[in-house]
């Protein structure tokens, strides 16, 4: 049924909504069970993390593309590494065409009756479990909004009106009494995408046009309630050519948000936990490390997880720290980056590394 | 053996991805196929200076021939020695089978043989070895100052005394040492079972009294040996699933008895311990690593085409340095790179290279920290 929804063809929107619903209930429990304190809906009615803002916001028509054709999915690493890449993509993707959205008319936000049934699906689902608390993730402006605007005077009011767009689902989630995430992959991920190579000045001003779209959209809501996601790319490629977090660092901490999400379990970005020594997190913010990665079926041993919880426990302090994921599991619902079952004995491994830290730390 | 006296050294694992071409030949010489050993020959020998070549340039300090003539780190004794003809069986997944639906999902394991011992264990090819050392002698001669045989006594230029004669050699302007692999009896009867010897002891110990005429020659060809012994650790979970950790151990100790009678010192002999070189959940691998002189842990992983960041690999070896001391620690890589010769690599090799390169450089990094 997602398939059908992806690809614009005729589906049962009352049996999609059902199923969304069962699902949504059967994930939360899942997390529940997993031990994990903060759980989400897992994004259970969506094509993907980025592509759902298709079905909610108007302005855009569909392009068909195939993977390798977009000149932005092209990524730098692709030239050093072009054997491992042509072995990559025989796996990589659904088999589906993807798609492209093009801004040929004005941008307004049309999915205020979707917005509300996974509010309602998600409140339905938390009856009945014990959590913490709850997130809705909604994807940000400049991860949404890259260099497909063919109607807007400048990509500087591109940007802010997918931002005004998207504020009224951002207001709905924290009306509703969730944590909003905002995922902003873009923010570091389109440095190795962007042709010709820019600067790191020219790309942080880039970047900039973006964080002040997505905090204009943030505006008035309440900094507590807000966690903003950055992670360098969900494909599992070499990496090599992705733009350090220290080169970032102080475009993430501008954002108004409460906690900051960031990729640091996997072999290229492991070892940035030390950046925290030398850039202070503002006093009133939490930090949100993954501790274990959607990039690999090794299950990390809940001892890793608790010595990386414990690295920046040592920097931060431990009531600054979440423990988290590097990434969603399934950023796309047809493409999966590793079988539920791994997922969730990879979920439980990081509610025991995070009780063992605990023990230590208190 | 040297040690990281002046800065931390890097080695490998042994394996190292091999031409397709090659990889091909192999498969054809495993399975019995059409082939032409002529070809196999010159295609070996060109493959091994290629590697030795290329480790060099990646920055690695202790290399090996890459194993590029074998079809497999430990089935490759088969086509040296008598007796494996018999019908085999696959070893038991067990971490995956914890997972039945996601196990569909994984790659498709190596095809490689693995006949069981069906007959009297003889050495029927030693010619095999001697080509090994000629081989690597002769990539070696060819791979910068040094080496060319038996890189002698003469390290233990002290901490302080500056550019010591022989050792010294900076990165990337040569090897500092050469080693050899060779299967542990334990990992030979692992992967090929018994059905010829009364017991699993007797099948160890004639598996030892063979397997040492290899470890001897190696050593006596002036290489380092290394005895890949993943039996001692995957053995666990892949072939003695329903053990307890008791009775595991009792056939670990028993594969580590038979391995120490070959007489070599101790600091000409490394082994190598692994879990089993597959992307899987490994949720099941057992923790008990045996006591060692030096340690080389793996700091770049063989399972994955993310290229750790050097300053990723440098806070790993750091970390070992601090708990056992800087000249104890040689950083190594988790696993081979083409533990079995076969046409579709999990590690790309280009991406291989570029992790060997991130390693030296990692190494560099902590050289700088620990050795000032």
């Amino acid at each position: 049924m997602i398939r059908a929804l992806q690809n614009g063809q005729d589906y049962d929107s009352v049996a999609l909504d059902d199923q969304v619903k069962t699902a949504v209930a059967d994930v939360v429990r899942q997390q529940a069970d997993a031990g994990v304190d903060i759980p989400s809906d897992g994004e259970q009615g969506k094509t993907g993390f980025l592509l759902y803002g298709n079905e909610r916001l108007s302005g855009f028509e569909q392009v068909a593309i195939q993977l390798g054709d977009n000149p932005r999915v092209i990524r730098r690493d692709q030239a050093a590494f072009a054997d491992f890449y042509e072995e990559y993509f025989k796996t990589e993707g659904d088999g589906g065409p993807r798609w492209q959205p093009v801004c040929t008319s004005p941008i307004a936000y049309t999915g205020q009756a979707i917005i509300q049934s996974d509010i309602d699906h998600f409140k339905a689902a938390l009856q009945g479990v014990s959590v913490e608390e709850a997130f809705l993730p909604a994807i940000a402006p400049g991860t949404f909004g890259r260099g497909q605007n063919q109607y807007y005077p400048d990509e500087e009011a591109f940007l802010f009106a997918i931002a005004d767009a998207l504020k009224v689902e951002y207001k709905a989630i924290v009306d509703a009494g969730f944590v909003l995430q905002i995922d902003d992959p873009g923010l570091p991920d389109t440095w190795d995408m962007l042709n010709p190579a820019p600067s790191l000045p020219d790309y942080q001003k880039y970047a900039a046009v973006r964080i002040d779209a997505l905090n204009h959209a943030l505006e008035g809501l309440p900094q507590e309630q807000i966690r903003y996601h950055i992670c360098w790319g969900s494909w599992h490629g070499p990496h090599s050519t992705d733009i350090p977090l220290k080169d970032v660092v102080d475009l993430v901490l501008r954002v108004r948000a409460g906690g900051y999400s960031i990729e640091a379990a996997n072999p290229r970005h492991e070892h940035e936990w030390k950046l925290w020594r030398e850039v202070k997190l503002p006093d009133d913010k939490v930090l949100i490390p993954g501790v274990i990665a959607h990039t690999t079926n090794h299950i990390e041993h809940p001892e890793l997880v608790a010595d990386r919880i414990m690295n920046y426990a040592g920097i931060v302090g431990k009531e600054n720290v979440i423990a988290g994921t590097d990434c969603g599991f399934s950023q796309r619902a047809l493409n999966p980056r590793l079988h539920p079952s791994i997922v969730w004995a990879k979920l439980q491994a990081l509610s025991e590394g995070a009780k063992l830290a605990s023990k230590q730390l208190w | 053996m040297k040690r990281s006296t002046d800065r931390i050294l890097t080695t490998h694992t042994g394996s190292l991805p091999r031409p397709m071409d090659l990889a091909g030949m192999l498969e054809a010489l495993d399975s019995g196929g059409p082939l032409d050993q002529d070809a196999l020959k010159t295609r070996v020998r060109e493959s091994v200076a290629e590697v030795v070549k290329l480790q060099v340039e990646s920055g690695i300090d202790v290399v090996s021939d890459g194993e590029q003539g074998k079809v497999g780190y430990s089935t490759y004794v088969r086509h040296r020695l008598t007796g494996f003809e018999g019908e085999g069986s696959m070893v038991v997944l067990s971490d995956w089978n914890d997972f039945p639906e996601a196990s569909a999902r994984r790659p498709l394991p190596s095809t490689v043989s693995r006949p069981a011992c069906d007959g009297p264990i003889e050495w029927k090819d030693k010619g095999a070895l001697q080509t090994d050392f000629d081989n690597f002698n002769a990539a070696l001669s060819g791979a910068g100052p040094g080496l060319g045989s038996g890189a002698g006594p003469g390290s233990g230029a002290g901490p302080g005394s500056g550019a010591g004669p022989g050792s010294g050699a900076g990165p990337g302007s040569g090897a500092t040492e050469a080693f050899m692999t060779a299967a542990s009896p334990g990992v030979v009867a692992h992967f090929m079972i018994n059905r010829y010897y009364p017991s699993r002891e007797a099948y160890l110990a004639r598996l030892a009294d063979v397997m040492k005429e290899e470890y001897d020659a190696i050593h006596q060809a002036g290489f380092l040996l290394q005895v890949d012994c993943p039996d001692l650790a995957m053995g666990r979970h892949l072939r003695f699933p329903d053990l307890s950790t008791q009775e595991f151990l009792k056939v670990a100790e028993a594969n580590i008895e038979v391995l120490n009678h070959a007489d070599i010192p101790a600091d000409r002999i490394r082994l190598h311990l692994c879990w089993g070189n597959y992307e899987g959940p490994h949720h099941r691998d057992i923790a008990k690593l045996p006591d060692d002189k030096v340690i080389i842990p793996g700091v770049v992983d063989s399972t994955t085409n993310y290229i750790e960041h050097p300053r990723l690999i440098a806070q790993r070896i750091v970390k070992y340095a601090e708990l056992v001391g800087k000249e104890n620690v040689i950083a190594g890589s988790d696993c081979g790179f083409g533990t079995f010769a076969r046409t579709s690599n999990t590690v790309e090799p280009e991406v291989t290279w570029a992790k060997l390169r991130a390693m030296a450089d990692g190494a560099a990094i902590a050289s700088e920290q620990l050795c000032g």
